[in-house]
């Protein structure tokens, strides 16, 4: 073949000119007229989507070396084999998608495997150094924040029966002077059903009114406040917000632009910060037991609070996603820690009726 | 008329033609739909672009089919100049947050105005990525005008309808369309929009009543049952009227009706109405879109998603159901691990069908009936265009790729 006529655009103006093809053995001669418009060389002609008219394929072309947007359009179909066969690289388009589309899967994977492993390895270690650097201060503006909202959610008043609180406060005395805190800690109790205590930031501890019931000794209650005074020495809610804050980040990266990926993000975050959390309650129960024996006193019951605590709520099919160690587990840890010398108890037998009644 | 002037008329007008076909397209659909899965989303920037590309080269104006020449590396670059610019805002207002929080939890108000200001930005500057982009006989669209007086009349504008009940809609899309046809070109051609607020007030106020009105009706009818149950109780018998209990059905079916039927319409309506004001220089375009194919693409899409969330939601029960009896007391942990985990790929790849779906029966029937519907007339003025120096924006949609519209807009 050796002649063909084309529609050619030089990319200045818009005007449609009816040219003639010559293919010479090295490029594509545009004229019009007889007149040479433009002369493609075979290697670089680019392929521009093609169209359609009236049910035929139309071949659209570029060159790298003229006007950026200058098209020939050939719609005859001798004229388009005879250029898929001088410029055979126009013809492979698919197999130029499937190599980019194995490219960017590949660079992707690469991309998600380096997020989630800063997520899972590198976010704690970072908590972990940061969280002692946050100035005491700041963290207790920040616990003034979680404060506000924590009443929100719990929206029941605070218990402050007269003996109830003094005995809180002599048991929150006497186990302070035992644990070294890094700031100055409040402890009250709420009108709440559930059986929990919470620590919020800036040494806020809250000990929710369900629990009072179900603590059978003085001991057992300083176990709990103990371990949640462990939360606040070790500084745990900064780990944890800081932890939190950054693996959100990480995977929002990740996952966030798949519209909807929200759910899988808090899942993943989930199974990241149970594995988390599983040491740091431990760390919070060693702490506890540290300053139950300094004071004399048994670790032990707190074990034996958490292990009835276990017995209740059973197995359930979500433990892997829930904050906690399974209770039965740390009631065995604790059971095992000996006692050298047995001290006098931290509250008397009425003290410890008053605490229990402080909500009444 | 003469014989030879109705000839000339004729020949001036071109009717614009659609050449793709649905199967075609849907190759590209499902192909960037999987990939998107192993590559956690971003394939889709790659997708868009062959969806675009595709849509683009098969839409005919007279003789040359439209060309689009954007790329997924500048859609990338765009989304992650975004994410950029959208980082220190989301940090910038949780610390913001620390503070306002002191007075008052949980304030959040002017979050929203700061998203909606950035949204209305990013859908200017989107329409102006896809516009620079778009050529047409080796010449590009050009598009000047700013994303942020934009975004300042689109509150204006927003505002008033808020206040009229949505009386004012038709003159926000004709102030809207209006300032950024002022601000397109075709090469030297300078663009402009014709078409007024009064004409689509003309062509809609039918369906704006028939809003309002059932609106108001089912506002009515529950204000008037509970007003009348609170008169009996006040008798000492608290019972709703007979009536009452079918005011949840009405409201869900209402809202069906909008969504499914008044919004199609409405759409069907107003493009029509858009595409008809346009003008390119000398050349004038008009639209004769009928409403039956806009408001099919919208019923199939929402039926298709139905009968998704049907089979995805019996596909999870049957995971679930399947995965029972393998579960004893020691493996509880890694069974609700395992369950978990292919819940959440079956929604990933739920996710992943509704926006095929979408893309296949809503964006591209909906873009296959606009273009096959509009005609132009002095085409030939075009043959005295010629290149402008106005340079094609270097970065993709940005802002509106990053908040994610859903997954519809191409």
């Amino acid at each position: 073949m050796e002649r063909a006529r084309a529609a050619y655009y030089d990319g200045a103006t818009a005007r449609r000119r009816s040219v003639q093809l010559a293919f010479e053995n090295d490029a594509l001669l545009i004229s019009e007229n007889d007149q040479p418009l433009a002369r493609w060389l075979y290697g670089e002609l680019a392929r521009h989507d093609d169209g359609r008219h009236g049910g035929q394929s139309v071949l659209r072309l570029g060159a790298r070396s003229a006007a950026e947007l200058a098209r020939l359009e050939i719609a005859d179909e001798a004229a388009i084999a005879e250029i898929l066969r001088r410029a055979p690289e126009l013809g492979r388009q698919s197999r130029r998608l499937t190599l980019e589309a194995l490219r960017i899967v590949g660079w992707s994977i690469a991309a998600a495997a380096s997020l989630i492993a800063s997520a899972w390895l590198l976010m704690p270690l970072i908590a972990e150094r940061l969280a002692p650097l946050v100035p005491v201060s700041a963290e207790m503006r920040l616990g003034e924040v979680a404060n506000r909202q924590i009443r929100t959610i719990f929206s029941g008043k605070t218990c402050e029966a007269a003996a109830g609180s003094a005995a809180l406060s002599l048991l929150t005395e006497r186990l302070n002077s035992a644990a070294d805190l890094p700031m100055p800690i409040t402890v009250q109790v709420i009108n709440h059903p559930s059986t929990n205590a919470l620590t919020l930031p800036g040494g806020r501890i809250y000990i929710l009114s369900g629990l009072l019931p179900t603590v059978a000794s003085a001991d057992e209650l300083a176990g709990i406040l103990a371990h949640e005074m462990g939360h606040v020495a070790h500084r745990d809610v900064m780990r944890k917000l800081i932890q939190t804050g950054g693996t959100s980040f990480l995977l929002g990266l990740l996952f966030g632009d798949v519209s909807g990926g929200g759910a899988v993000i808090i899942g993943v975050r989930m199974l990241i910060d149970s594995s988390y959390s599983r040491d740091v309650e431990s760390d919070a129960d060693a702490f506890a037991a540290r300053s139950m024996t300094t004071l004399g006193r048994p670790a032990q019951p707190l074990g034996d609070w958490l292990w009835r605590l276990g017995q209740k709520d059973g197995a359930s099919a979500l433990d892997i996603f829930r904050s906690h160690p399974q209770p039965n587990e740390r009631a065995a840890a604790l059971r095992e820690i000996g006692l050298n010398r047995l001290g006098p108890p931290l509250l008397d037998e009425a003290q410890f009726k008053a605490l229990k009644a402080i909500c009444s | 008329m003469d014989s030879e002037q109705a000839t000339t008329a004729q020949a001036a007008e071109t009717r614009a033609e659609f050449t793709g076909n649905g199967s075609d397209f849907f190759d590209i659909v499902w192909r960037g739909g999987l990939l998107q899965l192993p590559t956690f989303g971003f394939y889709r920037f790659w997708f868009i672009t062959q969806a675009r590309r595709y849509l683009w080269s098969h839409t005919r104006l007279g003789e040359d089919s439209l060309e689009y020449t954007g790329t997924a590396k500048q859609i990338l670059l765009g989304f992650l100049i975004a994410v950029g610019i959208l980082i220190p805002i989301y940090l910038g207002y949780f610390l913001i947050g620390l503070e306002a929080e002191q007075a008052q939890a949980f304030a959040s108000l002017p979050l929203v105005l700061v998203f909606y200001a950035l949204f209305q930005y990013a859908s200017y500057r989107a329409r102006r990525y896809r516009l620079t982009h778009t050529s047409f006989r080796g010449l590009r669209f050009t598009m000047g005008g700013s994303g942020w007086a934009y975004a300042a009349r689109a509150f204006g504008w927003d505002l008033l309808t808020f206040i009229t009940l949505g009386l004012a809609l038709p003159w926000r899309a004709a102030a809207l369309e209006r300032y950024c046809m002022s601000h397109t070109a075709f090469g030297n051609l300078q663009g402009r929009f014709e078409a007024t607020g009064g004409q689509l007030f003309k062509r809609a106020w039918g369906l704006w009543l028939l809003c309002v009105g059932s609106f108001l009706l089912l506002i009515a009818g529950s204000g008037a049952s509970i007003y009348s149950a609170m008169m009996q109780a006040g008798g000492g018998k608290a019972t709703l009227p007979p009536g009452a209990a079918l005011i949840p059905a009405l409201t869900f079916l209402l809202f069906a009706l909008y969504g499914l039927v008044v919004w199609p319409l409405f759409k069907a309506v107003q493009l029509r109405w858009r595409i008809g004001g346009w003008r390119i220089g000398d050349v004038a375009f008009a639209s004769d879109l009928h409403k039956g194919p806009i408001v099919g693409a919208y019923f199939k899409g929402a039926l298709a998603i139905f009968l998704l969330s049907l089979l995805f939601a019996l596909a999870v029960g049957v995971y679930g159901w399947a995965l029972g009896p393998t579960m004893t007391e020691l493996n509880v942990g890694q069974v609700a691990l395992s369950f978990f985990a292919g819940a959440a790929a079956i929604y990933l790849l739920f996710l992943v069908c509704c926006n095929m779906v979408l893309s296949r029966f809503v964006t591209y029937n909906v873009w296959a009936s606009v273009a096959a519907s509009a005609t132009l007339s002095g085409l030939a003025a075009l043959e005295a265009a010629a290149a402008s120096s106005m340079a094609a924006d270097q970065m993709g949609d940005g802002i509106a790729d990053a908040f994610d519209f859903g997954g519809i807009g191409i």
